[in-house]
């Protein structure tokens, strides 16, 4: 950098793609640490999935033959929306989120509902399968956005603007959601809504009261329910019962001490043949950190951080508070489920069930989460689009001065 | 700041209790709290997967040393015996072993039983009770798959499967169509094992049986070849790690490539033919004279390899029961009193001592007293030279002979010949035999054994004697093992005929070995081992059999031989023990099957018969029967034949000899096309044929074809290229 600060750059010598890019609101920082970890995505879903896929159908792509096509999907539906003029977001708002509720209720009927593992999650139309509660999160970021921009100014009307209405259009989903028994699901969608009312401005002495009725209702909860309290103590000491609660857990750790600071090399991992509980799934970092050690698991961390980086750059740049919240659930929900999904691994959080967004298996996860990166470049473009207006405006107005 | 209108669509909101700017600044000021918090969260969880890699706790290193790794040990199939002629005698087929492990069993079936749905439902006690149930179900219909393809009783599998053991195995030697099936109903999932095992075949039966040997239910060696070369039988193992994962399986991942070796290929001298002929002979004595065992050995002469070894009766291999009678190498393992065959030997000993010449007469007209013995013969006779002592076997002339020699003398000169030694044959049990009592003999001794009572010797030993008179006086090392291969067919060792030691001058064995003609000679006890065409010789003998510290009416019926006796090719040893039925005379049990083997070995190995012993042939020819061979040089242009022989020497320096099968006084004309002149010249010189030799070179023709029998005196017409 020194070099080139001490020889003056001609203009045209610069990323010419870069300059064109940033002056038309592409962030290529997000679109590059997404297409990252999409690509470490395809590859260790076939990694950690391969040995089971092979035991259980025979078929060693088994699972990331719909990976692809979740991914495939995706981008349709990225592309769409990137196309879809902006107005119409706010109008599909509420709409959209009626239509997740509905589904989240869906996965109880008979024929198109299906079960896994117990947790009725799912909705069986054709080929796919869709997790509802994957596709509220988008919805419901939009429809927190749309209500809290339309409220902008009154949220200090605590109970009349913030507790009641925002209760009332919440608990038809919450419900549902408790219904699948997602505890994951649920504090995610608690945690947009908390996002979405602190940074449209809600008093902290609200937030606060918030805060400590939410953490009375989850002890009441984890009291009520003796397994839950096993899975806590399970997490506090997952060595102490390392066949059983711990089992999960401790195995992801057997993947990190094996893979070292390299790793074993890519294919090379044993956690995923059998040992470690949802090597594709929620503990697919594992399988990373076993392969290519916590060196690359580490990349994986830094490529999550830039898409939360440039996700809060675009929350903090947006013009309207409808874009400004939209951003900021989106990046923060993203990121809240890194940090949840690495934090189980980890065994610093409780075991969740939560993916980590674009690395786990499960397409309806990927398509919603593609879903959000795509409405957070359109809030980016938007932005760079209101610059430029602004700009134009600007330039127009001395010249009239002038006249 | 102004901003778009809002959208028209949208309700107008109320009045704003904020200003729209401190808003937004506020809002943009918590995004970047809400990213903070986040990017702290994010950084803290990198620094523990730190720490989970590069200072794991002690207790993880030992799970991820757990329940992974699988010792799997893999066994190169054990090496095949074979016969000369490279017939497999012994040889190992692969077949699976099933087995179980039924604790592992137990753990698999209880890890299958699906309880995920009911964690929520039933307390702890109940799941435990319901999984419990379930395993056990499992386990029993493994039982019953189990027991319905291995044909074993349910009752009993269960039992294994219910047991705390971690290895048992259900059956061995199992079809593989079985394992196929045991695959087919996923019982491998279950935990069942299917083990590739090797299972011994000795595709010949009985055949040399004994010699080989056979191996335990471990596939280890327990007797003859099969024990004695154990080290080099056995297949390479290889006790490999593996990583395996969860669902049991070996991972591709780790498996190296690593190759095990069949054990080493031991091929012996055993001549397949012989062989067969001798114990058919065998099977006849033992069906004709009800004997406990009939044993011989076959040794070529000038090599010391033995190439027929038998015992009757047979067992087969293929079908071990627990009774092991019948398995025991009689001919290297059992020695018994040799009685009159040990005769010559004495003389031979007598002979080198200077003691006696074959000519002097000795006085056995009246029974040899001493010490309150009584020495006599069944057929007296007045006097007798040394030689006619052995020809009409007189117990009382070897003792006066020996009473010459005197103990030392007797007794260094049979262990010279190998009796009372070890004879270095590489096989299982070897027995040195006894000259009895160890030690300075009593004059008693001295005379029993000149005529082989009162010490023993087993029948490869006599062979071996017999042999060393053949060979002019050399004694040779019993050559059993041809050539060792290794499991790639490198030939690891081979073996090379060895001299011991010169036991007698050739002068002394020429004396013997005429006297041992006279054996067979009109008059002599042998005559039944003569074979047509050839001059044999040989000592009959019929040795007392003591039985429980006194000497019974059993015997020893045997025979040592050698043929042709002026040019020796084969020496023979009989001892057949206890005949019952008929004749227990050596000269009648023994000697024919002498003269049946040695007959047939003679012919295959194309040893020319004696022209003066052969019979006149049947067929009238034209020429009269020449039987000096003639020989016709039609074609001009070879001046003489040396210079022929000369040229082809160069060219094809290793080649068999000639052989020819001779039967019933014709000659079957072998394959000779494309040898060269000088084998067929010398091959077909004694044969009494008369040959038409045409060009020079390889033989390209012969007219009649190959394989007609022709008579001497018969004209080939034989062309060279």
């Amino acid at each position: 950098m020194s070099v080139v600060a001490d020889r003056p750059v001609p203009a045209s010598a610069r990323n010419k793609v870069a300059e064109r890019a940033e002056g038309s609101g592409w962030d290529l920082w997000l679109l590059g640490s997404v297409a990252g970890l999409i690509s470490m995505g395809f590859l260790y879903v076939l990694s950690a999935s391969g040995p089971f896929a092979t035991h259980a159908f025979d078929d060693p792509w088994f699972f990331t033959k719909r990976q692809v096509a979740g991914l495939v999907l995706g981008v349709l539906v990225a592309l769409v929306l990137l196309a879809t003029p902006w107005r119409w977001y706010r109008r599909a708002a509420y709409p959209a989120y009626g239509i997740t509720v509905l589904m989240v209720y869906m996965v109880h009927l008979p024929f198109i509902g299906h079960a896994a593992k117990g947790a009725p999650r799912w909705i069986d139309i054709g080929p796919f399968n869709i997790q509802p509660s994957e596709l509220a999160k988008p919805a419901l970021a939009l429809a927190m956005a749309n209500y809290l921009a339309r409220n902008e100014g009154h949220l200090k009307d605590f109970m009349g603007v913030v507790a009641i209405p925002i209760g009332l259009g919440l608990a038809p989903m919450l419900l549902g959601i408790a219904l699948q028994s997602d505890l994951g699901a649920l504090a995610l969608i608690v945690g947009i809504v908390g996002v979405g009312v602190f940074v449209a401005g809600i008093e902290w002495k609200w937030l606060v009261a918030l805060g400590l009725v939410i953490g009375v209702l989850v002890a009441g909860l984890v009291l009520m329910e003796p397994y839950r309290m096993a899975r806590i103590v399970g997490f506090l000491d997952p060595l102490g019962d390392a066949q059983g609660d711990g089992y999960q857990v401790v195995q992801g750790w057997v993947a990190f001490a094996e893979g070292g600071l390299f790793g074993k090399g890519l294919g090379q991992g044993v956690a995923q043949q059998g040992f470690l509980p949802e090597a594709h799934t929620d503990m697919i970092s594992a399988v990373v950190a076993e392969e290519l050690g916590v060196f690359g698991w580490s990349l994986l961390i830094v490529l999550y951080a830039i898409m939360l980086w440039r996700g809060t750059r675009i929350a903090m740049n947006a013009k309207g508070l409808f874009e400004m919240v939209l951003a900021s659930c989106l990046s923060a929900v993203l990121a809240a489920q890194v940090v949840v999904n690495l934090g189980v691994v980890a065994g610093l959080v409780p075991p969740k069930g939560l993916v980590l967004p674009f690395m786990s298996y499960g397409a309806s996860a990927l398509i919603s989460h593609m879903v959000m990166i795509a409405i957070l470049l359109r809030v980016g473009l938007e932005t760079r689009r209101t610059e430029i207006a602004a700009e134009q405006a600007v330039q127009r107005a001395p010249a009239r001065a002038g006249a | 700041m102004k901003h778009t209108p809002p959208d028209s669509s949208l309700p107008r909101p109320r009045i704003a209790t904020e200003d729209a700017s401190v808003v937004r600044a506020r809002g943009r000021q918590r995004a970047g709290i809400v990213g903070a918090v986040l990017a702290v969260f994010m950084g803290g969880i990198g620094l523990r997967g730190v720490q989970l890699a590069l200072d794991p706790d002690a207790r993880v290193l030992d799970i991820a040393a757990e329940k992974r790794w699988k010792n799997v040990s893999t066994q190169g199939p054990r090496g095949t015996v074979l016969d000369h002629d490279g017939n497999v005698l012994a040889e190992s087929v692969k077949q699976p072993a099933i087995s179980v492990d039924p604790v592992a069993m137990r753990e698999r079936a209880f890890e299958a039983v699906k309880l995920e749905h009911l964690k929520d439902r039933l307390d702890e006690a109940t799941l435990k009770r319901v999984a419990d149930e379930g395993a056990r179900v499992a386990l029993d219909q493994t039982g019953k798959d189990l027991a319905g393809v291995l044909v074993l009783p349910l009752d009993e599998v269960l039992s294994v499967l219910h047991s705390e053991r971690r290895y048992v195995r259900l059956a061995r030697n199992v079809h593989p169509e079985v394992a196929d099936q045991i695959r087919d109903l996923g019982l491998l999932d279950k935990g069942v094992i299917i083990e590739e095992n090797y299972r011994r075949f000795y595709p010949q039966g009985g055949f040399a049986a004994q010699l080989v040997g056979f191996v335990d239910d471990n596939g280890i060696g327990r007797q003859g070849l099969e024990q004695h070369f154990e080290e080099e039988l056995a297949g390479s193992s290889l006790e490999t790690v593996h990583r395996v994962n969860r669902w049991g399986s070996l991972l591709e991942l780790f498996r190296r490539d690593e190759r095990t070796a069949g054990g080493h290929a031991i091929k012996t001298t055993i001549d397949h033919t012989i062989q067969q002929a001798l114990e058919r002979s065998l099977a006849v004595v033992m069906e004709q004279s009800k004997p406990i065992s009939a044993t011989a050995v076959v040794v070529e002469v000038r090599t010391g390899r033995i190439v027929a070894m038998a015992t009757g009766p047979q067992f087969d291999p293929n079908h071990l029961t627990d009774d092991f009678t019948n398995t025991h190498n009689i001919a290297v393992g059992n020695a018994t009193e040799p009685g009159s065959v040990l005769k010559p030997f004495t003389m031979a000993g007598a002979l080198t001592a200077g003691v006696v010449t074959p000519d002097d007469i000795i006085e056995t007209s009246s029974p040899y007293q001493m010490y309150g013995v009584s020495i006599s013969d069944d057929h007296p006779h007045p006097a007798l030279t040394v030689s006619e002592i052995i020809k009409y076997s007189s117990n009382i002339g070897a003792s006066k002979i020996a009473a010459k020699m005197g103990g030392e003398v007797l007794y260094a000169s049979m262990e010279s010949f190998g009796f009372g030694a070890r004879s270095e044959i590489e096989t299982q049990g070897e027995a040195v035999g006894v000259r009895h009592p160890w030690g300075k003999p009593g004059p008693v001794e001295l005379a029993t054994v000149s005529f082989g009572q009162g010490c023993t010797a087993t029948p490869l030993q006599l062979a071996m004697a017999t042999a060393t008179i053949a060979n002019g006086g050399v004694r040779m090392r019993p050559m059993i093992i041809d050539e060792i291969d290794d499991a790639f067919g490198r030939v690891v060792r081979k073996s090379e005929p060895i001299e011991v030691r010169r036991v007698v001058s050739a002068q002394v064995a020429a004396q013997v070995t005429r006297a041992m003609e006279m054996v067979i000679e009109e008059g002599g006890t042998g005559t039944r081992a003569a074979i047509p065409g050839y001059k044999v010789a040989g000592k009959t003998g019929t040795a007392q059999k003591p039985k429980n510290g006194t000497y019974s009416a059993a015997r020893y019926s045997s025979f040592i031989g050698f043929a042709p006796s002026n040019d020796p090719v084969f020496a023979m040893a009989i001892v057949v023990d206890e005949a019952t039925v008929g004749s227990r005379y050596g000269g009648v049990v023994a000697a024919p099957v002498f003269a049946e083997v040695i007959g047939e070995a003679l012919r295959l190995y194309h040893v020319a018969p004696d022209p003066a012993l052969l019979p006149v042939p049947k067929a009238t020819h034209v020429n009269a029967p020449a039987l000096a061979p003639s020989l016709l040089l039609v074609d001009a242009n070879v001046p003489e034949i040396p210079a022929a022989l000369a040229r082809v020497e160069d060219e094809d320096a290793p080649n068999s000899p000639v052989r020819m099968s001779w039967m019933d006084g014709a000659w079957a004309l072998p394959d000779l096309n494309g040898r060269p002149m000088r084998d067929v010249l010398a091959g077909l010189q004694r044969s009494g044929l008369t040959l038409h030799v045409e060009g020079t070179g390889r033989l390209a023709s012969m007219d009649p074809m190959p394989g007609t029998w022709v008579v001497p005196g018969e004209t080939v017409q034989l062309r060279f290229q």
